[in-house]
């Protein structure tokens, strides 16, 4: 058995790969969509949204520690058998598809209208998916230490954007407080709560790879999760106070427009390319963990020994799948806005939590047992520390 | 090994450049757009740079710093694209400094105008909008200007340095712009260019003959505007007023007459406006407070006495008045004019967010002019400079 494939990851990388997997797309398309919905609210919207994230934070680290050590398709699997199962985890795995798919959109779009105009976005989408492919091949641990790699890079030039626009923060643009009620606030909290906490769903597949015990692994999730969201905060907050609601709902990437907006004494400024690293960076994470958690779900579905075979294929298809499926922008922004966090909860919220109640009875947490130590036996490496 | 051939292939490939890069000697730089109305058509000038002439060592060819492309189109990128069939390059928006729009431009609807500008990915929100007042846009563009070489760069300058040490001049860019046309409680101001002089020689060399050029520009007075469109002027006193209950003077000068035509200079350093609503049964009112530092920095009258310490209540209280005065012209204006440029509004739908919502439609035509505003203006002057009394022979002491 390929040990990288079935790689170890520590609870840190753990922890890094759940912060980007949570700001991912978040942060380059939120802003617009919460800023339409919630004018000068939108702070909060976000912080609605965290609360509500922090509760879905716990759901998938008691789902986590249920899953006593299978991933998410694998324990519905066992629980379920191969049928109903089967079919639990095909939901899964075709979400998880559309969900690449989406974000490789999102990042062909993104680079089309603010960047590259007369690129074609299939050229953009063609380097995504062969750096995506490179790194399911090379497997999950070196994924992981990449993640590492990138959080301290990512960290300083978040600091940076922030630290440059504090000048420009103007206080008053928040205010007032919760004019047109509490309806534009739930309405823009919604899809926050959407797209950054429920979509995280994806590293429950990571659970059999995790070293260190359950405690260990709930506090990986609920950092993670507070970690990114505070990221998202203040994105949402500089939005507002830089930009002003107007601009954040005029402006299809407010985010890239903060980056612009960096202008220090005249010398420091038109930053902006260097900039877009930090969402290429976080929409590239996100992708290649749903890409791992797909290509591991459909292995354990059908009994593969080796996932990795799948890599190629399941390229070839995300290419076809990206070029095919490009709506234009509007079209696309509608279902972003009012069609895709629905989908979320049913698949990202619902799905899991029933999943959650089902593997909390005693007869299917018996078999989970059973089933754990049956493949320990066969392959002892995969709890080595 | 065929594996790793082909790698390199691929990389060799792929990694070669930007597909859409365009080098330096495929751009043309645009630095001023001009936009006016003719035969129900745009007719769009581009002022774009000729890099011989700015570059500083090269020597000087004795052509113009920048060449002025016109074409007319139903649509700006129609004008655009319209322009290749006369010029080498392809225009490049990254360095936008200027955006010019005729008055009638103004008078119809910014909206149209400026929309293609915001829509493109090159140009950046922080180039600054003007109204030409009285010429047609293209004039502007085609002015030779002297210490910069390029008339945008010139003008863009003075506007920011004017609005900063004048007053009666706002530097609305782009993205301010949008931010006033887009939201209710305050309307849009942008000041107005104008071309003095001898206009036939504005755009030739021989301008800037002489210590005296024959032609050169100058900003004068706010154009108002209601919704995206310019409605009127307002003079050089109520500019002033409007940059003060605004907040965005920083600094100006206050003349303080005393007898026979003589003056004290007043510098005002710093100011700080705070608008205070007031909602009484269902009736707006507003408290307008301006707080003003000066120093005196000129003084031709005998009759005051800048050693005298008593001497400055009575100075700081003219100079209250005619603050006051000001701020009361270009309020009155806008009340007139029905358009809340001052930006009531704003303070009103923070302070009462849950009012203003039922106001906000009719708020420019029956809430904003119906508005009681009382003003509250404190001054203080802190020195005279580095003299007491001037050099006068009727006055001692200093």
């Amino acid at each position: 058995m390929d040990k990288l494939s079935n790689g170890v990851i520590t609870t840190r990388q753990f922890r890094i790969i759940i912060v980007f997997s949570l700001i991912g797309d978040t942060i380059l398309i939120l802003p617009n969509i919460i800023g339409t919905e919630a004018g000068d609210d939108a702070w909060l919207s976000m912080l609605l949204a965290i609360g509500a994230g922090m509760l879905v934070a716990w759901l998938f680290a008691s789902l986590a520690k249920r899953q006593a050590g299978h991933s998410l398709v694998g324990s519905a699997l066992i629980m379920a058998g191969k049928w109903a199962g089967g079919f639990i985890s095909f939901v899964y795995m075709y979400s998880f598809f559309i969900m690449i798919l989406t974000l490789l959109v999102e990042i062909s779009l993104f680079m089309e209208t603010q960047m590259m105009h007369d690129t074609p976005p299939e050229a953009i989408i063609l380097l995504f998916v062969i750096v995506l492919t490179a790194s399911l091949r090379y497997g999950l641990e070196s994924f992981a230490k990449m993640s590492e790699l990138l959080f301290p890079i990512f960290l300083l030039m978040f600091l940076f954007l922030s630290f440059c626009l504090l000048p420009q923060a103007q206080l008053h643009e928040l205010l007032p407080i919760a004019s047109n009620g509490i309806m534009p606030i739930l309405k823009g909290a919604f899809p926050a709560f959407g797209f950054a906490f429920m979509e995280t769903a994806a590293i429950l597949m990571l659970v059999p790879n995790l070293q260190g015990d359950a405690k260990a692994m709930s506090k990986a999730i609920r950092n993670g999760f507070l970690i990114g969201s505070s990221f998202l905060l203040v994105v949402v907050f500089m939005c507002i106070m830089v930009l002003g609601p107007e601009m954040m709902s005029a402006q299809y990437y407010p985010t890239f427009l903060l980056a612009r907006r960096i202008s220090i004494g005249n010398f420091l400024e038109r930053v902006e390319a260097l900039l877009a690293f930090l969402w290429i960076v976080t929409v590239f994470s996100k992708a290649a963990l749903f890409a791992y958690a797909l290509m591991k779900g459909i292995g354990e579905m059908i009994g593969l020994r080796d996932d990795k075979i799948l890599a190629m294929p399941l390229a070839l298809m995300l290419l076809a799948g990206t070029v095919i499926n490009t709506p234009n922008i509007a079209n696309y922004n509608m279902l972003l806005t009012y069609y895709y966090p629905v989908y979320d909860v049913y698949v990202y919220l619902s799905l899991p939590f029933i999943q959650f109640l089902l593997l909390g009875l005693p007869a299917v947490r018996k078999k989970l047992a059973k089933s754990r130590e049956e493949r320990e036996k066969h392959e002892p490496i995969s709890e080595m520390d | 090994m065929l594996r790793r051939i082909a790698l390199v292939l691929l990389c060799l490939a792929m990694l070669s450049g930007c597909w859409s890069r365009r080098e330096l000697n495929d751009l043309l730089i645009v630095l001023g757009i001009a936009v006016d109305w003719q035969d129900g058509k745009y007719l769009v000038s581009y002022q774009v740079v000729n890099p011989n002439e700015i570059a500083t060592k090269s020597n000087s060819t004795y052509r113009a710093p920048g060449i002025l492309y016109q074409e007319a189109g139903n649509t700006l990128f129609e004008a655009s694209r319209a322009l290749t069939t006369r010029a080498p390059r392809l225009l490049y928006y990254g360095h936008l400094q200027l955006f010019v729009v005729s008055e009638e431009i103004a008078r119809r609807g910014l909206s149209g105008v400026v929309d293609s500008t915001l829509r493109n990915n090159e140009a950046r929100m922080d180039y600054n909008v003007v109204v030409a007042r009285g010429v047609n846009a293209e004039d502007i563009l085609k002015l030779y200007t002297p210490l910069e070489k390029l008339p945008t760069y010139s003008m863009q300058q003075s506007l920011q340095r004017s609005e900063k040490e004048w007053a009666p001049s706002v530097a609305v860019n782009m993205d301010k712009m949008l931010h006033l046309i887009k939201s209710d409680g305050q309307q849009l101001v942008l000041t107005g260019i104008v071309i003095k002089g001898d206009r036939k020689k504005a755009d030739k060399r021989t301008n800037l003959d002489g210590f005296d050029p024959a032609a050169y520009y100058q900003y004068r007075g706010l154009g108002a505007f209601k919704g995206d469109r310019l409605i009127g002027w307002l003079n050089q006193k109520e500019s002033k007023g409007y940059s003060d209950l605004t907040d965005i003077m920083g600094s100006t000068s206050l003349e303080l007459p005393c007898e026979d035509k003589h003056y004290t200079g007043i510098e005002i350093t710093a100011s700080k406006t705070k608008i205070v609503p007031k909602l009484k049964d269902g009736k707006l009112s507003y408290k307008i407070k301006l707080i003003t530092t000066g120093d005196v920095v000129e003084n031709s009258c005998n009759s005051v006495n800048l050693v005298d310490p008593s001497v400055f209540p009575k100075l700081e209280q003219k100079a209250t008045e005619i603050i006051k005065e000001n701020a009361e012209a270009a309020m009155k204006w806008a009340q007139d004019n029905h358009t809340d440029i001052v930006g009531l509004g704003i303070w009103t739908k923070r302070k009462y967010p849950k009012h203003w919502k039922g106001i906000t439609e009719q708020w420019d035509d029956v809430g904003f002019p119906a508005a009681e505003v009382s003003y509250e203006v404190k001054m203080k002057i802190n020195t005279t400079g580095t003299i007491g009394n001037s050099i006068s022979p009727d006055q001692k002491g200093g």
